[in-house]
């Protein structure tokens, strides 16, 4: 006799439990029983709201849909109570009754995995109240004929249900093979249950006594009442304000899922998503650990230590994720894991015009004065030239007479919806020109690096840096330091002085993250266009590069918007004086920023930004420009 | 114990505590392939403790398992592949027939599907119980639930069977069908571990025995060793219809005998035993002796159980 090994056959225990829990009458009965409760119960929320709204006769569509609602809600209600009570007392006694029947030897004598056996024993559980939804289904549906009850809130409402089913059902698995006991089984998960269904209510209450106010939501996030109401009152009720006016259950389920009354406008995470967080971790965490508890002969002793372990081992995640939540919100979490995904990228192409320039910029002539008239063709035409092995743009006025400017530009188009660092680099030489540093109004800097982008309010903004090479921008000399006239520079918070470089030296400029001390509002959702502005009568400039270096996403922790009540990013959080250890001694500088101590809240205040020293020549020569 | 059969069971110092109750001591077992092993020993010697951690369904407190020459806390799956389990005290399942319950096991070992009913069928069949194949098993008498039982240890064809107690509780007809029925098994060259508190139950059919007592193990070894270890101490025992000095003087004059003591008195008989270090040709001649010097024999035979005095003096020894 041969036994084939094979065959991938269904669960052994499922079949089992199914065959023994679907025998005889016992099954039928109380199925016919839960229909007839809920039956009877409609009927009788129908009886009880009717004549507040009116009756049959009197056709009526918003009172067909108040009452609709009305037994809905109820029937809805039932059954959540149902399932919470019925699925943990179908697994309460999975792993317990082995021991007791004195099966559970047997059963574990079999090379089952523990994961088998308590599949087995949650899909029959689960299975069976999924006969009950069933059941329940065409009552519902006559509320549905009724109105003012949607598709999508039968959805919901079926999908909360079966949610708790599974994470009381594995509690209540839970329990079965911790205690082993049916009894006790039985009596810890219908414990727990009831702490969730009333005791939540209680504490919500007591708390929001002793507050004199609303507690946060959350607090009712374990209680199924509250979590089914956020799910069928979220998105139904955008306005709390009008929330009496919609209907007659809405305030109920509306109080119920926690929601304000208050006229607070604040803005709260609706429940069923703390729910979901919370019971879909608790589900995971204690089925895993059921799988260890049945084993018989266990990895890891459960020993007191344990137990404390494992509860902080469950407990960390979910303060870690509330903690992120309330910190950083959802888009702050999200932008860090934009920020550890990406990685830095220069969105600028052919930024050092090693293909055929003319394929990604664009030039346009912003200003032609005196002797050529408007319109004319180039004074002289852009180029490239290789210099100091360095393939560049060359761009050069050597009519003294004339005054000329070039956009040269590249529209970029780059969205930033969760925010980035964004660095500039040019490299440059620029030759003498005969105006002094920016000339009279300092907007006509032989180069000026423009960025232009739109931010979060959806206003176009542009931030700009100059460069010149001769002459000094001294105020004696009746000379800005900065453009006084460009628009841009109005706009910039930080208008920063034009940069003066060595004359006919290659120097690079790499600017710190450009909008690091922006609020939200002001910071950049797109970016743009980069513009070269070259500018001025008699002079020579050579662009050998310009980049734009984005790093999509935000670190958690170098949060600094300004804008926030409590800044509880870890470096802020921690006492200053830590950080002026750390820096022996001074309140200093880190990672580019000084951090001030002001009356309890720091604020940050950006260094300048300051010329790098220019970068000694690359070994290596450019590859040539490609033949065009 | 011929050592050159491969084990199919050994352990090193195996031991369980349970608080502060030491259950297995330091156990040391060595079960050769094709054994029929009897694992003798009181109620609460530790015998299921043994065979759970055996089973791999207990965690040693010490010690090690292995089984088929893997450790048997290290793969506890593949050992339940090897073995076939049968515990002292087992429950049935409510709302399940006889077929059901073998059915439900074949699906625990992946039985193939068609190979299933007709293994359950035969199963059925050697544990003669064909005709109740659509009985609730809850309706079974103890000793069919424990003929089940031990089918269903069957159904994955395992080499290594650990029965703990499987007559416990029978009568004396069902307990004669069990012990044919692992004859039968042990013909098939199954190794098997059967565990007992009554030792002449086993005696007779084991080709191994090992004693246990406080969860130490007092001994062990092949049925034939362990008797000739009794060798020097079997007893002989003799029922005269005289008065106790007439007695002794009948039996003083046999060669081989030790002092002879009086075991029981009646008005008309004497019961005497003594020791005896002879062979069975030598008691026939002492018989044949003492009869033709007209002694009133009225009972000659071995004194005793000879495997029970051996377990009641090992076991009284730790006692002591």
């Amino acid at each position: 006799m041969k036994i084939a090994l094979s065959s991938p056959s269904l669960n052994p225990v499922l079949v089992k439990e199914l065959r023994g829990r679907m025998r005889g009458p016992r099954a039928y009965l109380f199925l016919t029983g839960v229909l007839v409760l809920l039956g009877l119960v409609s009927f009788g929320l129908f009886q009880l709201v009717t004549p507040r709204y009116g009756t049959f006769n009197q056709p009526n569509v918003a009172a067909g849909a108040m009452i609709g609602q009305f037994v809905f809600v109820g029937l809805v209600f039932l059954t959540i109570v149902m399932v919470c009570v019925i699925a943990p007392s179908l697994t309460a006694t999975a792993i317990s009754g082995e021991h007791q029947r004195k099966t559970f030897d047997l059963l574990m004598a079999t090379p089952l995995a523990p994961f088998t056996i308590l599949t087995g024993k949650l899909g029959a559980a689960l299975s069976y109240v999924a006969l009950i939804l069933l059941a329940a289904l065409p009552m519902m549906s006559l509320a549905y004929v009724f109105g003012g009850v949607t598709l999508s809130d039968l959805v919901r409402a079926f999908l909360v249900m079966g949610g708790f089913a599974l994470t009381y059902a594995v509690i209540g698995l839970f329990f079965s093979a911790l205690f082993r006991r049916t009894g006790i089984a039985v009596g810890a998960s219908f414990v727990l249950v009831a702490f969730c269904l009333f005791g939540t209510l209680f504490v919500y209450l007591v708390l929001s006594v002793m507050r004199g106010e609303q507690p946060p939501n959350w607090v009712l996030a374990l209680n199924p009442f509250s979590v089914l109401s956020s799910a069928l009152v979220d998105g139904v009720v955008t306005d709390p304000n009008n929330v009496f006016g919609s209907s007659s259950v809405t305030p109920l389920l509306w109080g119920l899922a926690g929601g304000r009354f208050d006229n607070s406008q604040t803005q709260q995470l609706a429940l069923w998503y703390y729910a979901l967080g919370i019971y879909g971790w608790l589900t995971v965490f204690l089925f895993a650990l059921t799988t260890q508890l049945i084993k018989p002969v266990q990895r890891f002793r459960f020993r007191p230590l344990t137990w404390v372990l494992l509860v902080l081992l469950f407990v960390g995640p979910i303060v870690a994720a509330l903690f992120l939540y309330t910190a950083f919100g959802f888009g702050g979490v999200r932008a860090a894991w934009r920020w550890a995904t990406t990685s830095q990228q220069n969105i600028v192409l052919n930024s050092k015009f090693t293909d055929a320039w003319e394929q990604n910029w664009r030039v346009d002539q912003v200003i032609q004065k005196a002797s050529a008239p408007s319109g004319s063709p180039l004074a002289q035409p852009i180029s490239t030239t290789d210099k100091d092995g360095k393939h560049a743009l060359h761009v050069w006025n050597s009519d003294a007479d004339t005054a000329q400017a070039f956009a040269i530009s590249q529209p970029l188009q780059f969205g930033l919806p969760d925010g980035g660092t964004v660095r500039v680099r040019v490299t440059m030489r620029l030759g003498q020109h005969r105006a002094p540093a920016c000339g009279k109004q300092g907007d006509t800097c032989p180069l000026m690096v423009k960025l232009q982008y739109t931010d979060a309010s959806g206003a176009r903004r542009e931030w700009s840096q100059g460069f010149y090479a001769s002459g000094e921008a001294k105020a004696k000399l009746g000379l800005p330091p900065r453009c006084q006239t460009c628009p841009s520079c109005k706009t910039c918070p930080g208008s920063k002085p034009h940069i003066r470089v060595t004359e006919a030296k290659w120097y690079t400029f790499e600017s710190q993250d450009l909008f690091q001390n922006n609020s939200q509002q002001t910071m950049p959702k797109s970016l743009d266009q980069l513009v070269l502005k070259v500018a001025g009568t008699q002079y020579e400039a050579q662009i050998a590069e310009a980049s734009v270096i984005v790093h999509e996403g935000r670190p958690l922790f170098e949060d600094n918007k300004k804008n926030r009540r409590i800044d509880w990013s870890l470096s802020s959080l921690t006492p200053w004086w830590i950080w002026s250890f750390i820096n022996g001694g001074r309140d200093d500088i880190k990672g580019g920023r000084m951090w001030i101590r002001q009356g309890g809240i720091r604020e940050v205040v950006p260094l300048l930004v300051e010329p790098l020293p220019p970068i000694p020549q690359p070994t290596a020569a450019l590859p040539p420009p490609s033949a065009q | 114990m011929n050592m050159n059969q491969p084990l199919v069971i050994e352990t090193r110092n195996l031991t369980k505590k349970y608080k502060k109750t030491l259950a297995v001591d330091q156990l040391n077992l060595r079960v050769p392939q094709g054994a029929l092993y009897g694992f003798i020993g009181r109620n609460g010697a530790g015998k299921t403790t043994t065979l759970r951690m055996l089973a791999g369904l207990l965690e040693p407190t010490s010690g090690q398992v292995w089984v088929a020459g893997e450790r048997v806390e290290q793969h506890p799956r593949q050992i339940h592949r090897l073995i076939g389990y049968m515990p002292d005290f087992f429950g049935v399942y409510d709302d399940m027939r006889v077929w059901e319950y073998l059915d439900f096991y074949a699906r625990c070992h992946k039985v193939a599907t068609a190979r299933r009913r007709t293994l359950i069928d035969e199963l059925l069949e050697l544990v003669n119980l064909a005709d109740k194949r659509d009985a609730n098993v809850q309706a079974l008498s103890r000793g069919m639930q424990q003929r089940l039982c031990l089918a269903h240890t069957l159904i994955h064809e395992p080499q290594l069977l650990l029965l703990d107690e499987p007559a416990s509780g029978l009568d004396p007809r069902a307990r004669i069908e069990m012990r044919e029925l692992l004859k039968e098994l042990a013909a098939m060259g199954k190794t098997i571990i059967v565990s007992s508190h009554i030792l002449p139950e086993l005696a007779e059919m084991c080709t191994h025995i090992g004693i246990v007592e406080r969860g130490k193990l007092v001994a062990s070894g092949s049925t034939a060793e362990i008797r000739q270890q009794l060798q020097a101490t079997r007893l002989l025992r003799v029922r005269l219809l005289t008065d106790p000095p007439h007695a002794l003087e009948f039996v003083r004059t046999a060669p081989g005998l030790g002092e002879a003591t009086v075991v029981a008195v009646t008005p008309h008989s004497t019961t005497l035993e003594m020791e005896f270090n002879g062979d069975d040709h030598a008691a026939a001649k002492i018989l044949a002796d003492w009869i033709t010097h007209g002694a009133p024999i009225a009972e000659f035979s071995e004194g005793g159980n000879a495997l029970e005095d051996l377990f009641l003096q090992l076991t009284a020894t730790e006692n002591a």
